[in-house]
């Protein structure tokens, strides 16, 4: 293959080749490379199918705004669709393929797409597959096989990623001319400077673009400005690194790639890092991206952006052709021409749609070179690549006159000027202006903390890159309140006069066979697309876009945007800030999924709470499920036994035996201070002022609106300690309207309140035998019903431990709950196990703690669901009607006193079958939806005891309703079972068991 | 695969103190010095520690310290400050098991840290107490110059043990 790099010259290393491949293909480049200019090194000029008319493709730019030349990068699970060729530094061993091309990307079937493209204009999509509606999910497998690109690798990602919080006076995003100047610049100033640049070296444009700065190569000045900055310890230089968003309060977000420049990362090391910057003052400087001219064929593989022609000449010694032609309407394309001819590439003629002469430094670079001012290339001819141009005479930017002069070629440079790169800017919440002489938009009014400046800023020339640059370090350095000495590093670069640019929107047709010119060639999306929407009426820029697809993409149409608004601001006959612009959403370049989450996944995604106790539970065959955010013990499955077999086993022990649970996470609040008791009084609806020292209470808690909010036991430790529990759920809440209250509605009560929920471990142990497992532990007396009596509190020594010991019963058994502090947790809980076993002490965990209480009628989440009122629990009683208590109030109000509301009850199956989880509870069977519903249906169990399916539910009137027969339904699997309304507590209703 | 062999960049290991209580209240101006016995002469001022003889007082909130002891027998201390605070507006509660508490050493602890901890952690010097995050969890932050000493809830242990592994590694931990 005939090779297209020069011998000499660029920023590549000759001495490190490195070998690729490319759709099977090994190839050779050098260290510094890019894939694309390794690529256009080989002569490889065909690199992928276009997204709908699977139009042959090549490399179109050189950096993030390049639409067409995306590849299949790496093989097996690293590998990544739709990646840009540019965009992707070469390293050993790289395995790239082209995409969406079958079989071969020379003989692509797909291109017949091309052949039927009249068929399938802008939103063909909507209309085709309108009918018959019900063929719809016929049409959908071909298009979703249709769809897309690349393939995404489909076994789990190998790297790992993560983020990192960053804090700086002063950011600077963009390390070209502008960005250099004011980090320079901020530096002298002692504040913390972030300089921040996409490319794998700083320099921005300097690294190609052959210009001097104060007498020496812009190269070389880089080179200086790098090790200058490197001295101060204040400045950090991230390459690779680009901030694709920013957010409120001046954080802006980067992705740095930390290993994408190697065949894998290092052991250790991240693949890539989001970086979460928060800033005093940011400068953008970001750039300017070049625009193309939409022509006919002008997505031909060859017909490149003139800048991307002249950096890959300069910086990797490329020729991108033999025989060029420059399309332009701007000064800029001229440096394309010296640079062309530096590499050794014949330049035919230099094509200008404008008719004024161009500026004095653009001549000198145009030399001999022939210029064909007034015209334009009207259409590109080739198959697989270039041929030749043809050139027209264009008068006033709307007709071409005469026949077209054909000129041979293999390249063909393109600049329909320069659009500046203000999405941050945007994000920032800046406005944007439309700057008429550039033809594009450009910052508005600057914000407090955001500065743009350089080509981002729509100063394109280097002297006014560095100038404004160095004042904005200056003054962002300022703002952050470092003095600077008020002397500003200036940089002296030849300021050149230009001729103004002259925007180009599209070139007009020529011939009865329109070809296709191309706005968006990322999309497909023709200048005849934009008419058509137009005249379908989509008439606004955001629906223009989503219609045609116009902008989206890797590119987010940093090419092709502007020539999109023009041609409808033309088709509307208005003006394009008229038109407006589609929002500037983050990312500004595709950020993976993977950085994006961070390695915050699997099982990294939530926090897990455990208790003390989880591997103890573990080692003993306990099934754990999540209960919040806790891990908790469901059951203790032995060997051959069904999960139901369990559960009936673990509750039919307690009742016959004693059992021991886990429940440390239930939320646990020390409730301390003078008025602590007259707190609880507050925010409990029934009495706790005269609740004795060593006693505990059961307490219902109301939110403000006088529903329920919670339940649990508070103990009196001492005259002024209490030691409040909540349920596992609510322990975050309740102690922040605890605090809430205590800090801002009676600040004059003098209590305090800390979550000890981590600090004390529980127990339960429960059963006809918990009584003799305890006094083995702390002695007969000390556990015996009169030291020790129902709702009592005592503490104790176990294994060494100081433990809390309240008499409290969930299961409706003579139990008790043993505290203690986790770090002890163990080791009580090992003894407990110890002494119980003469009495046969088994584990049991949640589910059979759910059986207990239902069996027992004791309301949970379920029931405390924010709907019930402590009157639809039974607890009407309870309420004190004589003192305040928080949603007192608005629990009075007729309407959740009226009748109709729903109360609990408890149901029994009448037929031997389950009870639906979840069922309405209807008056008849034979009910169609919509029903009557007169109730649900929340808790459900097997009952061992009674031999029956119970539950708990919330009926209308339901404490009316004892005996009635209803039907628990469900809408969900159809079942429908019969079952009686009888009273909640189901087991031992006069509690004799507990207390006794 | 490539290789790397450097020395270890951030040491993570598990400190246990003999006691942890949160003290409360001490509003009045009048309490300043209300640990000088323990060598502390004023109480730390928002977001700062002091460190006296054998005893740590970090600010933990408005009107919360962190008291924390290496060797000061947690029972007699506990009983010791509620007599102390009788008269002072002030309680104290034991949280000697309730948290799991790591000291970070190491050249790297500080861009370790950072890659959870959503706190300028660059800007803390000693003595600065910061109440924050630790990836996904609430974390108290303690700068000793150096090192650091982060205190997370006892029962995100597992979670914050293996944040830490995967977090450290690119530091050859």
């Amino acid at each position: 293959m005939k090779k297209f790099r020069n011998p000499a010259g660029g920023l590549i290393d000759r001495n490190r080749p490195i070998q690729f491949k490319f759709d099977g293909r090994t190839y050779q480049g050098y260290h510094g490379d890019t894939l694309a200019s390794a690529l256009l090194a080989n002569g490889v000029r065909l690199v992928g199918r276009s997204f709908k008319y699977h139009r042959p493709r090549g490399i179109f730019g050189m950096g993030v705004e390049e639409p067409s030349a995306m590849v299949q990068l790496r093989t097996g699970p690293r590998s990544e669709p739709n990646i840009q060729a540019t965009e992707i530094e070469l390293f050993d061993g790289l395995v790239a393929a082209s995409q969406n091309r079958w079989p071969t990307l020379k003989f692509d079937v797909g291109s017949l797409a091309n052949v039927f493209s009249p068929f399938l204009p802008a939103g063909f999509y909507y209309k085709t597959f309108m009918w018959p509606a019900t063929k719809w999910m016929f049409y959908e497998k071909f298009i979703r096989k249709a769809a897309g690109l690349g393939k995404a690798a489909t076994s789990a990602d190998p790297d790992t990623y993560s983020k990192t919080y960053d804090y700086c006076d002063v950011l600077i995003v963009g390390a070209g001319p502008a960005g250099i100047a004011a980090a320079l610049n901020a530096a002298q100033s002692g504040a913390r400077v972030m300089l921040l640049d996409e490319k794998s070296q700083p320099g921005g444009r300097l690294c190609f673009d052959e210009e001097t700065i104060a007498g020496e190569p812009a190269a070389i000045w880089v080179q200086n400005a790098v090790k200058q900055m490197s001295r101060f310890e204040n400045v950090r230089i991230l390459n690779r690194t680009t901030a694709f968003g920013f957010y409120d309060q001046n954080m802006v977000c980067a992705v740095q790639r930390l290993a994408d420049h190697r065949s894998e990362p290092d052991i250790g090391q991240d693949r890539q890092r989001i970086r979460l910057i928060r800033a005093l003052q940011v400068v953008i400087a970001t750039g300017s991206v070049e625009r193309g001219i939409p022509f006919a064929h002008n997505d031909l593989p060859n017909v490149m952006l003139a800048s991307a022609v002249r950096g890959y000449a300069n910086r990797f010694a490329v020729r991108c052709g033999t025989k060029a032609v420059v399309f332009t309407n701007n000064d800029s394309a001229y440096a394309t021409v010296s640079a062309l001819k530096h590499v050794g590439v014949d330049v035919e003629a230099v094509v200008d749609c404008r008719s004024e002469v161009p500026g004095e430094f653009a001549q000198k670079q145009l030399g001999s070179t022939k210029l064909m001012q007034g015209d334009a290339v009207v259409r590109a001819n080739g198959h697989h690549k270039l041929r030749s141009v043809e050139v027209g005479r264009l008068i006033d930017h709307e007709n071409i006159m005469g026949k077209p002069q054909k000129i041979k070629c293999d390249l063909l440079c393109v600049s329909g000027g320069w659009t500046p790169s203000i999405h941050l800017f945007s994000q920032a919440q800046g406005k944007l202006h439309f700057d008429d002489s550039i033809g594009a938009f450009v910052p508005g009014e600057p914000l407090d903390s955001v500065r743009t400046v350089g080509s981002a800023n729509g100063k394109f020339t280097l002297g006014k890159c560095l100038s404004e640059g160095a004042g904005a370090g200056i003054n962002a350095a300022q703002a952050a309140g470092f003095s600077t000495g008020g002397s500003m590093v200036e940089f002296d670069a030849v300021e050149v006069s230009e001729q103004p640019t002259k925007p180009i929107w599209h070139v007009p047709a020529i011939g009865k066979i329109r070809s296709k010119r191309f706005v968006d060639i990322q999309n497909d999306v023709t200048v005849e697309d934009i008419e058509l929407a137009h005249a379908e009426g989509f008439i606004s820029v955001e629906h223009l876009k989503r219609y045609t697809t116009l902008g989206m993409g890797t590119d987010q149409g940093r090419t092709s945007n502007i020539s999109g608004l023009a041609n409808l601001a033309r088709l509307r006959e208005s003006k394009i800030p008229e038109v407006g612009h589609t929002t500037f959403r983050p990312p500004f370049t595709p950020v993976t999924l993977g950085a994006i989450g961070s390695g915050e996944h699997g099982k990294h995604l939530s926090a897990v709470r455990r208790t003390p106790l989880q591997k103890w539970h573990e080692q003993h065959g306990a099934h754990m499920q999540n209960s919040g955010a806790w891990k908790r013990a469901a059951y203790y499955a032995r060997h051959g036994e069904q999960i139901r077999d369990t559960i009936i086993r673990e509750a039919m022990h307690v009742r016959a035996k004693v059992g021991i649970s886990d429940v440390s996470s239930l939320g646990k609040i020390d409730v301390q201070g003078r008025d602590a008791a007259e707190f609880l009084e507050r925010v409990y609806i029934n009495r706790w002022k005269f609740l004795p020292v060593g006693k505990c209470r059961y307490g219902l808690m109301l939110r403000e609106d006088g529903f329920v909010f919670d339940d649990g036991t508070s103990t009196r430790l001492a005259e002024n300690e209490f030691y409040m529990t909540t349920t596992t759920a609510n322990a975050g809440p309740v102690l922040e309207h605890l605090e809430f209250y205590a800090q801002t509605v009676w600040p004059d009560l003098h209590v305090h309140l800390t979550s000890i929920s981590d600090q004390w471990a529980g127990m339960a142990l429960a059963g006809p035998h918990s009584r003799d497992v305890l006094g083995a532990l702390i002695g007969e007396e000390a556990a015996s019903n009169d030291a020790l009596p129902f709702m009592g509190f005592m503490t104790a020594q176990i294994a060494d431990a100081e433990v809390r010991v309240f008499r409290v019963s969930f299961s409706g058994e003579l139990a008790y709950e043993i505290h203690m502090p986790s770090n002890r947790a163990v080791r009580v809980w090992e003894a407990v196990m110890e002494a119980g076993k003469f009495w046969d002490i088994a584990p049991y965990g949640l589910e059979a703690m759910t059986v207990l209480r239902i069996e027992k009628g004791h309301v949970v989440a379920a029931e405390l669901n924010g709907r019930t009122t402590a009157a639809d629990l039974g607890f009407a009683r309870m309420m004190k009607k004589d003192v305040d208590f928080i949603g007192r109030r608005l629990a009075m109000r007729s309407a959740l006193a009226a009748n109709g509301r729903k109360q609990l009850v408890g149901i029994q199956s009448l037929d031997d079958r389950p009870i639906p989880r979840g069922a309405q509870m209807l008056e008849r069977s034979d009910e169609t939806p919509p029903a009557d519903m007169k109730g649900y249906v929340t808790s459900i169990c097997y009952s061992p005891h009674l031999e029956k399916h119970i539950g708990l539910a919330l009926v209308k009137d339901g404490s009316q309703l004892l005996g009635k027969r209803m039907h628990a339904a469900s809408p969900l699997t159809g079942v429908s079972v019969p079952v009686e309304i009888v009273h909640h507590i189901f087991f031992d209703p006069s509690g004799a068991r507990t207390r006794g | 695969m490539a290789s790397r062999i450097s020395m270890p960049g951030v040491y993570v290991q598990q400190r246990i103190p003999s006691l942890l209580f949160q003290v409360h209240g001490l509003y009045s101006k009048d309490n300043q010095d209300i640990f000088k016995d323990f060598g502390i002469e004023q109480l730390p001022a928002d977001r700062r520690s002091c460190i006296g003889d054998d005893v740590t007082i970090m600010w933990n909130g408005p009107g919360m310290w962190l008291f924390e002891s290496e060797t000061l027998p947690a029972e007699s201390t506990l009983l010791e400050l509620r007599k102390m605070f009788e008269n002072a507006d002030a309680t104290v509660t034991d949280l000697s098991s309730a948290r799991f508490i790591v000291r970070v050493i190491g050249s790297s602890a500080r861009p370790f840290l950072k890659k959870g901890c959503p706190v300028d952690v660059d800007a803390l010097s000693r003595n600065d107490v910061a109440t924050s995050l630790m990836g996904h969890l609430g974390a108290t932050v303690h700068c000793l110059e150096d090192e650091f000493d982060v205190y997370v809830l006892q029962s995100f242990w597992e979670d914050f043990w293996e944040w830490a592994r995967r977090n450290a590694r690119e530091f050859n931990v």
